[in-house]
């Protein structure tokens, strides 16, 4: 199925495959996953992260939007963080990077207990419990999942191109509700909303001839979620290994094929930090599930540029969408991500 | 170094003079001819301007005349303490001017004995050492029991042991010229001895002098800017401007 | 105006400019001593600067610093997560690895984390350029330097960088090249980054950090931080000021730089006479000018002020000359030091230059001070010249003689402090009152020195007349005669000529203890550390498993290893040691203190869990067989009784020596610092050598040397660090001797109508210059015989009151005659030859114009 890819971020920056197979090669036998075992870290990964973005609401009705992100790459950890102000229309990001050190930065193995300074998120009993803090600003939500992991790809195995090592595994929760707080400048704004939560680990190998990805996650007010990633190459198409899932509000899983998916940006939106030009409203069709629907970001700039860490230039940001599934009129929340555009990307391909 | 230690040691004395004896056993007469010293520089002085004297054995002769007029320079001149630009100066037959540095250094040593207005005396030496010392630098083994001889002449025996700068001005002109004596010297040179003492005690200076010069037959040449200083020699000249003058 | 013009041109322009060689010596010494304290001083203040810098590269921002006697295991570090909200945290590795391409040097390695390190230390990444470069371009064996580091060893990002590290021969790759910030930039040249796992790994201290460096925000409430921090941590661990290794690096040279600095001072005190000299000189010269200027009407204050100018000149010449000649002197007096500090008591040190701005401040400030205040004395002189010429400089003299009584009770009283002094204990650790000692002696010295000078002249003369005629008593009276002068001259020669001989026997004293102390303890045929590139002391360690190795060498009998470390009491620094007592238990051959049986002493030291100390442990620490010692350990400090104390020649630091297995059990620290090799019976050690260097190639990598090779690097080490005090000796020496021929030419030119007059009563040349030989000879024979005594006492101070202070080592007295008389007999030779140019300047007194000068 789909997945994120992971940031270019390696050990060995010549990893580009030599070769390309036509038919995929055989990925390592990946056992049951089982939880909350497989919540945790899984050391013998080369690339692992723990993916938060969530949408939230005070009880005015303000909209927020945040992303929490832990990664483990080989020895390091690193972090991003992210709070959009709906209602400002205001964007703000950190990020962190450390050595794997206890009190510093760690991964649990066993169970999901990940922490980086004093960012932090763990699971028990289904209830995940996420800290993000900077400054004045301290975000403490609990997130219950509303449905159980959804496992992409062949029970979790994910491939991302026809290379030996292009796949992960992939674990996501499409749905949480998340309640909790935001205590700002000594003042406490009660929260809820709802959240979603990936979680991927693999060798981290680079898909031949991709310059990027879009990656959209939209919950609707119906139950159901949709996720869709499409790997652009360099002249802007997606390639056969872009996908998606569709989850119904009950019932299994609808995997989707990239061609049934009819998608179209329909305006853009220039970075005055990196001068990069990013999609910044999209139309989304598919046919088969008689879904419509018109996606907006929440904030046009909700770009990070995190040269400290993971050295890549991207878009996540908190998005709406409206428009029809089955004849009924439906809207969703979610969120979007969007690499590739602003040129200091994926080493190897823009300009290192 | 001209010299080295075994010269410190021990002079070489001049070969044709038995050692240790003055060259002239007895009073010397005196004779200068056109005696010239002109001492060089940016502008040059002429200190004497061609001096003819003639001095007898024994003789007592004044030199009067102003400061800076030239009687210093003939005393030094005849002393062997400087030489002469031009001019010859014989004492007692012998041509100083025409003696090598060695021999002038035993001329002064044996033959003249100078008393000087002031700073006569080694201040770090007692009396006694400052007589005895031109007969020790003769080395002589008799310097001291000939220091005794002549300080209990001058009347300082009882000071043998003191310090010049424990003497008044007269006791140490006293002791100069016990000192001037300890060789035997027969010419004995006095450059204005009493100008510093007051009356009495130049007086009795003078008197000194000229007894001494009785006693041992000594030619004693006084140059003094005072005509009573004078008062005892048995001639007097004067020099003025580097010359002799009249009268 | 003018006339203070003119009063100046004719006392002292005019003569300056008619006879300039006088004022070289009086200017050349001042030049010298300004030099000497200049190049001192800021080789003092290069150092520690430099171990400021150093330490601060290493402590960057941070408020304080955790450590602990076995290190933080990392495990700690939990209980640090509550400072996120109040700042941050960052452990370190440290450790040293030696290069290994040809230039043998050592170089500092820092293991930090290495992503998150940017909070407490200002380094960034130059080449390549952005910071998530450094995610990318770590990895196992990755490091970075800084760009002069890599320009010094030829390295670029991407060049392999050979070192031992650990005992271990690894090859290291440079993933970038560092730039350092503020403070640090100089030190931060000479540092390794890596990541906190390679650290680990290649210097073999896995699980633990070596320091825990905190970061607090502004504002932040530091006490509250520090409390808590403290109520969490294990009972070993401790919280202290993030430079503490600047102030340890201080305190173990401190006696070193302190020794440095008298002799300094010595030189330009030495300096000094030789002004006060000069001055008089030109007083007595002139006085008829200054007579002359009375009468027609010059105040005492122009004469004074005009001899103060004088003095002043001198001073601000010679400060100058010194000033320019410093630099270079400076240079090479901190080469010589900052090699004998890294050779012998810190490997990695790298003591560059500071500025020498202020060192050339003080040195000018104390020079020119130094000038002026000599000047005084002899200028008030020159303000009491009498208008009329009727008194002789004899009167002068006899005042000065009514009060040499007092003077000899003075000395005396002098001498009798000094003794009293000498029994007082050092003052923190200082051996202050043995250097107020010295000073005491000096002092005794200067106010005795015109006694000894008037009682030889006088005893002097009947005994010279006879072996030398008249030049004898001339010389001896004109060496009685100027009792200020040469008495000046005479202590300062004596005074420099027996600090020389005093080092000489407390040099040659303490080698011979050290060489026998060397014969009997270095009992095994080889001995084996890390390699340690040039640096002779102990670089790095070895892995455990070395022992095994080396004991499977054929031909090796026995091997013995033996662990040593840094330890510190309060932030006072010591060796903490193991090594095996069965081993001296069976074959003694570690000498102790008082005479005790090696043997029975290790084997109770064995059984009863009890610490051996060495002797300048019990000196400085102040403690005894049947005291106690406290040693840091990683569960809180333990007391260990101390079984015996051995003597220790080879640092000043002190150890505390703990039986190996009580070691481990405390510490856990399986390391090797070195290991004592026996071969066995008929195995020739230098053909055992090869055997081990041959089966450790690839392996390990290992210093080895023989016992005799051992033996001369400690006498080499040991001469080494005497050799800068050799060199100021030699300085403080020619001086003097300066100072002595300035006096001589002073007694030749304030003569002149004394032989102008000698000449007139028929003394020849060669007498006078014989008599200015013999004051010369005599001079120097007072001098030296002074210095012998002054000598005698200034070794018993050192030997048996400052040395056991400040280092605190048993030594045996060893008197080495031939040098010590060859010493004497040089300077003494020295100051006669001092006398040669000034006899011909008397010798060639024109005896006409002499008596001419009214």
């Amino acid at each position: 199925m789909t997945s994120r890819f992971p940031f270019p971020v390696s050990r060995f920056p010549a990893l580009v495959l030599v070769f390309a197979l036509a038919t995929p090669a055989p990925a390592p036998p990946p056992g049951p996953l089982a939880f909350p075992r497989d919540h945790g870290s899984h050391p013998s990964a080369a690339i692992e992260w723990w993916y938060y973005t969530g949408n939230l609401a005070d009880a005015a009705g303000h909209a927020y939007g945040f992303q929490l992100t832990f990664f483990r790459v080989g020895d390091f950890a690193l972090a991003h963080g992210a709070w959009t102000d709906g209602a400002r229309k205001t964007f703000d990001f950190r990020e962190k990077a450390h050595l794997t050190l206890p009190g510093i930065a760690e991964f649990a193995e066993g169970r999901l207990e990940v922490s980086n300074e004093d960012w932090s998120a763990s699971e028990r009993a289904g209830i995940h419990r996420l800290r993000l803090r900077w400054e004045n600003r301290t975000l403490d939500l609990d997130l219950t999942a509303s449905k159980p992991p959804v496992l992409q790809g062949e029970k979790g195995l994910s491939r991302k191109g026809p290379g030996e090592g292009e796949y992960s595994h992939y674990v996501s929760i499409s749905r949480l509700s998340a309640a909790g707080a935001l205590v700002e400048n000594g003042r406490r704004t009660p929260l809820s909303g709802a959240a979603w939560f990936d979680h991927e680990w693999g060798p981290g190998a680079l898909p031949q001839g991709a310059a990027g990805w879009d990656w959209f996650a939209l919950q609707l007010d119906d139950g159901s979620e949709l996720m869709l990633y499409r790997i652009r190459t360099k002249e802007g198409r997606a390639t056969p290994f872009s996908s998606g899932v569709f989850v119904p509000p009950t019932g299994p899983t609808v995997p989707l094929r990239f061609d049934e998916v009819r998608f179209r940006s329909t305006r853009e939106w220039r970075s005055p930090r990196s001068g990069g030009v990013y999609p910044a409203a999209w139309e989304v069709a598919i046919p088969r599930l008689a879904l419509e629907l018109t996606v907006q970001p929440l904030v046009a700039d909700q770009e990070l540029v995190t040269g400290r860490s993971t050295g890549v230039t991207y878009w996540e940001g908190a998005c709406r969408a409206a428009g029809r599934r089955g004849g009924r009129p439906v809207s969703a929340r979610g969120y979007a991500e969007l690499t590739g555009y602003a040129g200091r990307d994926v080493p190897g391909f823009s300009g290192r | 170094m001209a010299g080295n230690l075994s010269d410190i040691l021990a002079d070489v004395p001049l070969s044709s003079v038995p050692a240790g004896s003055p060259s002239v056993s007895e009073a010397p007469a005196i004779a200068c001819r056109e005696l010239r010293k002109v001492y060089g520089g940016a502008e040059p002085v002429i200190a004497l301007a061609g001096v003819d004297l003639a001095v007898a054995a024994g003789e007592f002769l004044g030199v009067l005349g102003p400061s800076g007029g030239g009687k210093s320079t003939l005393l030094h001149l005849l002393g062997g303490i400087d030489r002469a630009t031009s001019g010859t100066v014989s004492v007692g037959g012998r041509d100083v001017g025409g003696l090598s540095e060695r021999e002038l250094t035993l001329y002064r040593r044996r033959d003249v004995g100078m008393v000087f207005q002031f700073f006569n005396l080694l201040p770090h030496l007692t009396v006694r050492e400052n007589v005895e010392l031109p007969r020790l630098l003769d080395r002589r083994p008799d310097a001291s029991s000939r220091a005794g001889d002549l300080l209990g002449r001058v009347g300082l025996a009882h000071r043998a042991a003191a310090h010049p700068y424990e003497l008044s001005g007269g006791e140490m002109q006293r002791v100069a010229i016990a000192r001037a004596l300890v060789t035997g010297a027969r010419l004995l040179l006095a450059d204005e001895p009493t100008g510093n003492l007051d009356t009495r005690n130049g007086d009795q200076v003078l008197a000194l002098l000229d007894e001494i010069r009785r006693e041992r037959g000594v030619t004693l040449i006084l140059a003094t800017h005072s005509h009573a200083a004078a008062g005892r020699a048995d001639r007097r000249i004067e020099i003025r401007d580097g010359r002799l003058v009249a009268g | 105006m003018l006339a203070f013009r003119f009063v100046v041109r004719a006392l002292v322009t005019g003569p300056a400019r008619r006879h300039p060689l006088r004022l070289v010596l009086p200017v050349a010494g001042v030049a010298i001593g300004v030099a000497a304290i200049a190049a001192i001083h800021h080789a003092n203040r290069s150092v520690t600067e430099s171990f400021r810098a150093a330490a601060a590269s290493v402590a960057g921002r941070s408020d304080f610093t955790v450590s602990g006697p076995a290190g933080v295991p990392l495990e700690a570090l939990r209980a640090f997560s509550f400072l996120w909200d109040v700042g941050s945290f960052a452990p370190a590795v440290t450790g040293i690895v030696v290069l290994q391409d040809g230039t043998g040097e050592a170089a500092d390695l820092l293991g930090v984390d290495i992503a998150g390190d940017g909070a407490v230390r200002s380094w960034e990444l130059v080449s390549p350029a952005d910071r998530a470069s450094l995610v990318r371009l770590s990895g196992q064996n990755t490091v970075f330097v800084s760009e002069t580091f890599a320009r010094r060893h030829a390295l670029r990002p991407g060049s392999p960088m050979r070192v031992v590290a650990g005992g271990v021969p690894r090859v290291l790759t440079v993933g970038g090249l560092l730039r350092f910030s503020g403070i640090a930039r100089a030190a931060g040249e000479d540092l390794v980054i890596t990541d906190l796992t390679t650290a680990q790994r290649i210097l073999g201290k896995s699980g633990r950090a070596d320091r825990v460096d905190v970061v607090l925000r502004p504002g932040a409430d530091r006490a509250s931080a520090r409390r808590t921090l403290a109520s969490q941590l294990a009972p070993g661990l401790r919280i202290e000021a993030p430079d503490r290794s600047a102030a340890s690096a201080d305190r173990m040279v401190r006696a070193f730089r302190f020794n440095l600095n008298a002799l300094g001072s010595l030189t330009l005190l030495v300096g000094v006479f030789l002004i006060a000299n000069a001055v008089s000189i030109s007083v007595l010269r002139r006085r008829p000018e200054i007579a002359t200027l009375k009468a027609v009407g010059a105040s005492r204050s122009l004469i004074f002020a005009v001899f103060l100018i004088e003095g002043a000149a001198i001073g601000a010449a010679g400060t100058a000359i010194g000033e320019a000649g410093g630099i270079f002197l400076a240079r090479a007096a901190l080469h010589a030091i900052g090699g004998t500090i890294s050779n012998i008591y810190l490997p990695t040190a790298r003591i560059s230059g500071g500025s020498y701005g202020s060192p050339a401040l003080l040195a000018a400030v104390v020079g020119f001070g130094a000038a002026l205040l000599a000047t005084v004395i002899p200028a008030a002189e020159a303000t009491r010249v009498p208008p009329s010429p009727a008194m002789r400089a004899g009167s002068v003299e006899a005042v000065r003689r009514t009060r040499l009584v007092p003077r000899a009770l003075a000395a005396a009283g002098a001498l009798a402090l000094a003794a009293a002094a000498s029994f007082l204990p050092p003052l923190d650790g200082f051996p202050f009152f043995g250097f107020s000692s010295v000073g005491l002696v000096v002092a005794a010295l200067a106010l005795a020195a015109p006694l000894f000078v008037l009682t030889v002249a006088r005893a002097s003369g009947r005994p010279l007349r006879g072996l030398l005629g008249a030049p004898g008593p001339l010389g001896a009276g004109f060496f009685g005669g100027a009792l200020a002068r040469n008495g000046i001259a005479v202590t300062a020669l004596a005074m420099a000529l027996g600090m020389t001989l005093a080092m000489i026997v407390t040099v040659a004293s303490i080698r011979e203890t050290v060489r026998v102390w060397v014969e009997t303890t270095l009992r095994s045929d080889l001995w084996v550390k890390a390699a340690a590139g040039k640096s002779s002391g102990l670089v790095g360690d070895l892995p455990e498993d070395v022992v095994a190795f080396l004991s499977a060498v054929p031909g090796v009998a026995a091997v013995d290893p033996f662990r040593a470390r840094e330890a510190d009491l309060d932030g006072r620094p010591y060796t903490l040691g193991s090594g095996d007592f069965r081993v001296v238990a069976k074959i003694g051959g570690l000498p102790f203190v008082g005479g005790a049986d090696a043997r029975t002493t290790a084997e109770r030291a064995r059984r009863e869990n009890a610490a051996l100390i060495s002797e300048p442990y019990a000196r400085r620490f102040g403690v005894a067989t049947g005291g106690r010692v406290t040693v840091a350990t990683p569960s809180g400090p333990r007391s260990f009784p101390v079984a015996g104390v051995y003597r220790d020649y080879s640092n000043d630091r002190g150890t505390v020596m703990l039986d190996r297995a009580l070691y481990l059990a405390i510490f856990g620290d399986r390391r090797v610092t070195s290991v004592a090799v026996l071969a066995g019976a008929g195995v020739d050690p230098a053909v055992l050598r090869r055997a081990i260097a041959i089966a450790a190639r690839g392996r390990y990598a290992l210093s080895i040397s023989t016992n005799r090779e051992l033996r001369r690097e400690v006498l080499r080490i040991f001469d080494g660090t005497f050799a800068v005090t050799r060199g100021l000796e030699a300085i403080a020496v020619a001086v003097a001797i300066l100072g002595i021929a300035n006096a001589l030419l002073a007694s030749a030119v304030e003569r002149r109508r004394a032989f102008g007059l000698l000449r007139a009563i028929g003394a020849s040349r060669e007498q006078i210059r014989g008599a200015v030989l013999v004051e010369a000879t005599l001079t120097g024979l007072v001098a030296t015989a002074a210095a012998t005594a002054a000598a005698a006492a200034f070794a018993y101070l050192l030997l048996a009151v400052i040395n056991p202070q400040s280092f605190g080592w048993t030594v045996s007295l060893a008197v080495p005659v031939s040098t010590l008389a060859g010493a004497a007999a040089l300077v003494l030779a020295a100051s006669i030859l001092a006398g040669v140019f000034p006899g011909r300047l008397a010798a060639a007194v024109d005896p006409a114009a002499s008596l001419a000068e009214e």
